[in-house]
């Protein structure tokens, strides 16, 4: 594999790294925008956005996009999160020149007033769809609590409210404040050819033009709250546990993630056996969620309502007291999570999440092997070092309950 | 793809077969074995059967208990699924190839030499209820389950969790006798996909399985008769959840490639009827697709959508008005573009060795033989608009079965 870095004058940064031997060629637009560069009157605009960027260009119709994709085979998508907006496409190396200049055009979309209300509606399914989910309206809250007015917790989707009120000129101005090249990051990765990569990329994004695109970075202090929801006709009871944990720039993310690894992974962790074996909960899991100078610990249990006060214990006892753990325990968390980057290393889509990532939160890359060692260097000592800072102990807890 | 693929085949003399795909540019290797047990195998009363069972495999085996075996399984990177299907259960891994053969030694020993712990049981049971339970706070996955229950012959359509009283009523000696009767060599599958000694895995293999005995013939379902049935689920839900199936043809029959480009018309990536006319065009739903489940001698075409209650009978029209709709032709355009999706699905997924090797086991489930994706590719290119017109008017949406979840009841008029 091989990486290459360039950026233009308008700030854009071009990275990419190079497989010959993949069957396949991904491309993708990292933006470091989403929910919490909104304020509360257009909440739900970044994501609604990523909508309508499908939805037609001053050369393209709506209709163009979506046939222009389909006669590539192009697998494209878009998410959005708290704090990026990414739009990607997979394509077989002999349309990656087709694919990158149709995603380039995506990027500057006419927000065409009758597509934009046609969206509004999709929006507000998706919301509904989301609404039946227990998950994500049990997260959702979660966040919302841990982070108080922080606006890292701001929610993705926004409200019926919201959206409903939201203007096209109110997403063109957000449009306007965050996408300015020198805000995005364009990555490839798979079978490619770089030198012409830079030179088409210049073509299509060179005279889009710089902004100051500033994000609310501010420290975030925790306080000690406890809710309890309820959703009618629920059959399971949910919790969900939060504290402060890691930002995405801190080099103390990797003892923590072999940390939580230990504790809460889906199998063969401390909560695995003590509840998901015993058949006292459905899931079970401890995590971490390293974000833009932030950061959280977090634990999720899925049980029998009449078991959840019982249940709720266990899981904020082992996030309270994560040690002891044995040498061995250490080594198959380390372990596992070099598997997991050796198998990214095997999927043209898989890197591309990881190297655009990577760029947007710290404007660095990382070979697999490079990134394998920094597991393999954490011990027990940097365990320790971790927990003197992020203790895992939670200070949110949000219940969701059956009516 | 350009380069040819490396396949392995070797039956054992009990009739337990090996399949092998070497692949030059992973690090990787990936096993996957079939077992010709699922949730058609339950015995009536005893529904969950096999999901209880393939929970019980690890809760130890030979000399480890539940803890040990996951901690043998873990100090070897191995990434790890398993379940019980329709009519198997699989087990599959994937880990560095450096490691392939103790994970295959591993897994002897779950597979042959499980212990099946009675003090264990009560909590396995215990998980399974409670996923029982679970499924339904997810509407979306609970209405294709019901959906399929209520679309294919008994024994075929069943939910593979079980049932609250089949899964309550399992004992362990009954499971152990579940288990004994359906160890079938002959029906047992196992693949390698990635990096690998071919002959070091049929050796490993010979040595850990070849002793195994016992006859083996699949079940046969036959052909799925027309319904034209709607049923409805109440729940105060915000959205509704509208799914619907109709007969289709299997993987061995010459239309299967029709059908699959058919359906890709329909539904493939963002450019489907499906998707233009519910969602893009009326903005009805935020998820409206169909897709092709084709097995050994049944299949279907399932379509589903979830909308807000007060479009429900609109989304449900315009669906049916897309599947009837293929019948009065297919451009050039839409033909192309659905083949387009399909064969780069294909190609892009097949880098990991963990989907080939499931292709692997699959193939040799359904068809007694291998594809190369070559001859799927030539499949898809080989359809023409015409072949789906005729297909379309031979297996029609007429005598489709309706299931909707949700706050409002929708009936099925064609």
């Amino acid at each position: 594999m091989k990486f290459f870095q360039h950026t233009l004058s308008n700030g854009l940064t071009l990275i990419g790294e190079q497989r010959k031997t993949a069957v396949s060629a991904a491309i993708g637009f990292f933006v470091r925008t989403g929910a919490r560069d909104e304020s509360e009157e257009v909440s739900g605009v970044s994501h609604f956005l990523e909508h309508m960027m499908f939805k037609g260009t001053e050369k393209r119709s709506a209709l163009d996009i979506t046939y222009e994709m389909g006669a590539i085979g192009a697998q494209a998508n878009a998410y959005t999160s708290e704090e990026t907006t990414v739009y990607y496409m997979a394509v077989l190396p002999e349309y990656f020149d087709t694919a990158l200049e149709l995603l380039s055009d995506m990027l500057r979309p006419s927000l065409d007033q009758k597509e934009f209300d046609v969206e509004k509606n999709v929006i507000l399914e998706e919301i509904a769809l989301y609404h039946d989910r227990p998950t994500h309206v049990l997260f959702e809250a979660a966040m919302r609590t841990f982070f108080g007015t922080h606006p890292a917790g701001n929610s993705v989707l926004g409200t019926i409210d919201s959206i409903s009120a939201l203007s096209r000129d109110q997403m063109q101005g957000y449009f306007d404040s965050r996408y300015a090249p020198n805000n995005l990051v364009l990555c490839a990765t798979g079978d490619f050819n770089w030198d012409s990569f830079v030179e088409q990329a210049e073509r299509y994004c060179g005279s889009w033009t710089r902004d100051d695109c500033p994000r609310d970075t501010a420290e975030h202090t925790p306080e000690k709250v406890e809710k309890t929801l309820t959703k009618a006709e629920l059959t399971r009871a949910h919790l969900c546990l939060v504290g402060p944990g890691p930002s995405a720039q801190d080099p103390l993310r990797y003892s923590a993630q072999v940390l939580s690894t230990i504790l809460g992974d889906s199998s063969g962790s401390r909560a695995y056996w003590e509840l998901v074996d015993k058949g006292l909960a459905d899931v079970a899991s401890i995590d971490i969620d390293d974000m833009d100078g932030t950061g959280m610990t977090y634990g999720y249990v899925s049980t029998d309502p009449e078991r959840i006060d019982q249940v709720g214990d266990i899981i904020r006892g082992i996030m309270c007291s994560p040690k002891p753990f044995s040498a061995e325990d250490l080594e198959r968390a380390k372990t596992k999570l070099r598997t997991r980057l050796v198998l990214q290393g095997e999927s043209s889509m898989r890197r591309l999440m990881a190297i655009g990532n990577e760029w947007l939160y710290r404007q660095t890359y990382s070979t697999l092997e490079e990134e394998s060692q920094r597991f393999q260097k954490v011990d027990a000592a940097s365990i320790d070092t971790c927990l003197e800072t992020f203790t895992f102990e939670p200070t949110a807890s949000v219940r969701l309950l059956p009516e | 793809m350009s380069t040819k693929q490396l396949f392995h085949t070797h039956t054992l003399a009990n009739g337990l077969t090996i399949l092998g795909e070497e692949m030059d540019s992973v690090s990787s290797a990936a096993f996957s074995i079939l077992l010709p047990m699922g949730a058609a195998n339950d015995p009536e009363g005893k529904e969950g059967s096999a999901n209880v069972l393939s929970d019980l495999y690890n809760k130890g085996a030979g000399d480890w208990d539940s803890k040990e075996l996951s901690q043998e399984c873990e100090s070897i990177g191995l990434q790890r699924n398993h379940g019980a299907g329709g009519e198997v259960s699989v087990f599959s891994g994937v880990l560095l190839s450096e490691n392939l053969i103790k994970a295959l030694e591993l897994y002897a020993i779950i597979l042959l030499k499980p212990r099946f712990p009675g003090e264990e049981l009560d909590s396995v049971k215990q998980l399974a209820l409670q996923d029982l339970k679970a499924l339904e706070d997810r509407p979306s996955s609970k209405v294709m389950n019901e959906l399929s229950s209520r679309f294919y012959p008994k024994p075929f359509g069943r939910s593979l969790l079980g049932t609250k009283d089949g899964i309550e009523s399992l004992t362990i000696d009954e499971l152990r006798t579940h288990y004994q009767k359906n160890l079938l060599p002959a029906g047992t599958i196992l693949s390698v996909a990635g990096k690998f000694d071919w002959d070091t895995v049929v050796a490993c293999v010979e040595r850990n399985f070849g002793t195994l005995e016992g006859d083996f013939s699949k079940m046969s379902v036959g052909a799925l008769p027309g319904k034209n049935q709607s049923f409805h689920l109440e729940k105060d839900t915000s959205q509704l959840q509208i799914a619907l199936a109709y007969p289709s043809v299997s993987i061995d029959h010459p239309s299967y490639y029709t059908a699959r480009v058919a359906v890709g018309v329909l539904s493939g990536g963002m450019s489907g009827r499906l998707f233009i006319e519910v969602r893009e065009k009326r903005g009805l739903v935020y998820s409206v697709s169909a897709s092709h489940s084709a097995s050994r001698d049944r299949a279907a075409i399932f379509a589903s959508a979830g909308t807000t209650p007060e479009n429900g009978e609109e989304t449900l029209q315009v669906m049916i008005e897309q599947l009837q709709g293929l019948e009065n032709g297919v451009t050039e355009e839409e033909l192309n573009r659905a083949k387009a999706d399909i064969k780069s699905r294909l190609i892009m997924q097949s880098e990991l060795s963990s989907v080939r090797c499931s292709a692997l086991v699959n193939d040799w489930w359904n068809l007694s033989r291998l594809r190369p994706l070559e001859e799927i590719q030539t499949g898809i290119d080989s359809v023409t608009a015409q072949d789906i017109v005729e297909y379309a008017k031979q297996y029609p949406v007429e005598g489709a079965t309706l299931v909707t979840l949700g706050s409002k009841k929708l009936e099925l008029t064609l």
